[in-house]
């Protein structure tokens, strides 16, 4: 690369097939102020042009060592194969350095080969480096052949359309890269090739999120492992599927997961317009009042009201025996509430201080058995099955212990109020405990959105609530 | 395998999907609830559970172990790597490979670390010799163990 300098273009054949027998090391010396280009092009024209573009160069290295690309750069249309010899353990295909480069890659595919070994992978960013890297990736396809095979980033990464192939595919494939965080967003992935047994998300323990919006998902895989710490990989994934549904949006934090449910609706609350649905704010152990499972924002509505106050309502239900207390799940709003200024002002529902003790929220009588399951005689259910029962319209029944059913309805589900067991021959229902949850904006000074955060600082429970803000 | 107990709860979609939620527990008794997932529908979940807990039990084994090689890579011989869920063969192997692809410092460290491991611990480790144990102590260890030392005697100003 001796004769090339940054900005300069380099023209790739399409029958480019170049195998190096050792570690390789291609470095760019292009800057993000001027990057290199370089494109795989249909060799037999003269002066390539814009409709001479293929996708069919090819740069490997066939031994047990690393592939390195350095430098700012545009690539499109080739294939990068790192290790691809006999044997070997623990080698990458990486775009790491130098610290602070900018680098795209466009219709290639990125592969470890079969020396890549077990632990080899591809390495975008830098750990080491004063700047992060920006990467983007646009109909660009990861390969290996190992389950071990994992994608690693550093800095701030984009992936546009693309997704995984080969035969091999990873247990999980983003994992993280010690030291260093991460921006990394993904957008029309096609994730389908992990399936049963795959993770897309590692639990990463530095700082990192990562969005996935609009990807293709596989009907078995799981979207990402638990994160250890409050400030490690946080995962926020929107409108994503293995199927033809848009209404499919969750988050995943240290303190818990936020879910949509379709099967626990309140009758009159949110849809996509064709399914209702709600979110299940699902804690674990690592909930607490002070750091709460919560997405900031969640919620949101236009407020053409001004010089007086705007009471928010978000309407929830839970299985348990009594109300929540307003330390166990809260509503918080932020408001243009500054004279002159859209600066924010903020309100609170839940309770004064630490030490304070909590209050009761208020009992609510919305109908959420829209979408439950009618109870069956006989039916056999297990621990958390939902139905509902015509003799006890807009409650729903959450299966406490797990049974069959008797061969007719039990009187005690007729009369059932909110919290109440009944018992149905060897299984035991408890009614849902519906509430509601508000907070007051003080005299919003300013026509403008309203948002409002619902939090849950109770541990390991779940509370489904209706997104759509009163 | 280091789990040992796994269990799941299901809460049945509009779809006929399931959101499941497992939890694990490994041999010292520390549970691991895992984010909860979408299964198809006629998804054999008890066949998932164990898929599961076969990929935590190995996402323990790495976690350890990478922790392991940051801590040697850092810390050198003031490292205290822990085998509560990976083997020392486990262990040896990664610190291989981490060495072929570390800085000059964590090249440092890491010998430093093997330094401080005893002439037996080293053959078991490396499958060495004696003698060649000696020469690896001569040629490498401690000249990075002095290297180590130089680095921590350093002071500013």
């Amino acid at each position: 690369m001796t004769s090339v300098v940054a900005g300069d273009r380099i023209w790739v054949a399409d029958d480019h097939n170049e195998t190096t027998a050792s570690g390789l090391s291609i470095v760019f010396p292009g800057t993000p102020a001027a990057p290199n280009i370089v494109v795989c092009f249909d060799h037999t024209k003269s002066s390539p042009g814009t409709n001479d573009y293929l996708t069919t160069a090819v740069v490997a290295n066939s031994t047990a060592a690393n592939l390195d690309i350095q430098g700012s750069f545009f690539a499109y249309g080739i294939t990068f194969i790192a290790a691809n010899g006999a044997s070997g353990t623990g080698n990458f295909l990486k775009f790491a350095n130098p610290s602070g480069a900018w680098q795209k890659l466009v219709s290639c595919n990125l592969r470890i080969g079969t020396s890549g070994g077990s632990g080899a992978g591809i390495q975008f960013g830098s750990n080491a480096g004063a700047q992060p890297n920006k990467i983007e990736l646009v109909d660009t396809f990861f390969q290996g052949t190992q389950t071990s095979f994992s994608v690693q980033i550093n800095g701030h990464f984009t992936m546009r359309g693309g997704g995984v192939t080969g035969s091999v595919f990873p247990t999980t494939l983003f994992t993280g890269n010690s030291g260093g965080s991460n921006t990394v967003e993904l957008l029309g992935v096609d994730f389908n090739n992990l399936g049963s047994g795959k993770t897309i998300v590692a639990s990463i323990t530095h700082s990192s999120k990562y969005y996935l919006r609009d990807c293709k998902l596989n009907a078995a895989s799981a979207i990402c492992a638990t994160p250890t710490g409050p400030g490690n990989a946080a995962v926020y994934v929107n409108n994503c599927d293995s199927s033809g549904t848009n209404y499919r949006n969750e988050t995943y934090l240290y303190e818990g997961v936020i879910r949509a449910d379709t099967a626990i609706v309140r009758t009159t609350g949110a849809s996509d317009g064709t399914t209702p649905f709600s979110w299940a704010y699902v804690t674990n152990a690592n909930a607490l009042w002070i750091r709460p499972l919560e997405l900031p924002d969640a919620f949101f509505r236009w407020n053409s009201t001004t010089g007086s106050p705007v009471t928010l309502t978000v309407y929830g239900l839970w299985n348990a025996a009594v109300l929540p207390n307003n330390d166990d799940l809260w509503l918080d709003a932020s408001f243009q509430g500054t004279s002159g200024f859209p600066t924010a002002s903020f309100a609170t529902g839940t309770k004064a201080n630490y030490d304070a003790t909590g209050t009761a929220l208020t009992a609510d009588t919305s109908a959420w058995d829209n979408a439950a399951t009618n109870r069956a005689n006989g039916g056999v259910y297990a621990l958390g099955d939902v139905i509902k029962v015509a003799s006890n319209a807009g409650r729903i029944f959450f299966c406490t212990t797990a049974g069959t059913a008797a061969g007719s309805e039990p009187g005690g589900y007729a009369s059932a109020v909110d919290g109440g067991s009944v018992t149905d021959n060897t299984a035991v229902f408890r009614a849902a405990v519906r509430f509601r949850m508000t907070v007051t904006c003080t005299s919003p000074t300013m026509v403008g959105p309203i948002y409002a955060t619902p939090r849950v600082g109770r541990a390991s429970s779940t509370f489904w609530l209706d997104p759509e803000l009163s | 395998m280091p789990i040992v107990n796994s269990s799941f709860t299901s809460q049945r979609q509009a779809d006929g999907r399931r959101w499941v939620t497992e939890t694990h527990t490994d041999n010292l008794g520390a549970t691991y609830t895992l984010p909860a997932y979408l299964a198809a529908v006629g998804a054999d979940l008890n066949a998932n559970m164990v898929i599961h807990a076969a990929a935590l039990a190995d996402q323990l084994v790495s976690d350890e172990i990478a922790a392991n090689m940051l801590a040697i890579s850092v810390l050198g011989s003031a490292a205290t790597p822990t085998l509560v869920y990976s083997t020392l063969p486990q262990n040896v192997a990664a610190l291989r490979e981490a060495y072929r692809n570390a800085t000059r410092f964590e090249a440092v460290m890491m010998g430093d670390f093997l330094s401080f491991q005893t002439d037996a611990r080293l053959q078991t480790a490396f499958g060495l010799t004696a003698a060649q144990v000696t020469a690896l102590r001569n040629s490498k260890l401690t000249p990075a163990a002095n290297a180590a030392a130089a680095v921590r005697a350093a002071t500013g100003g």
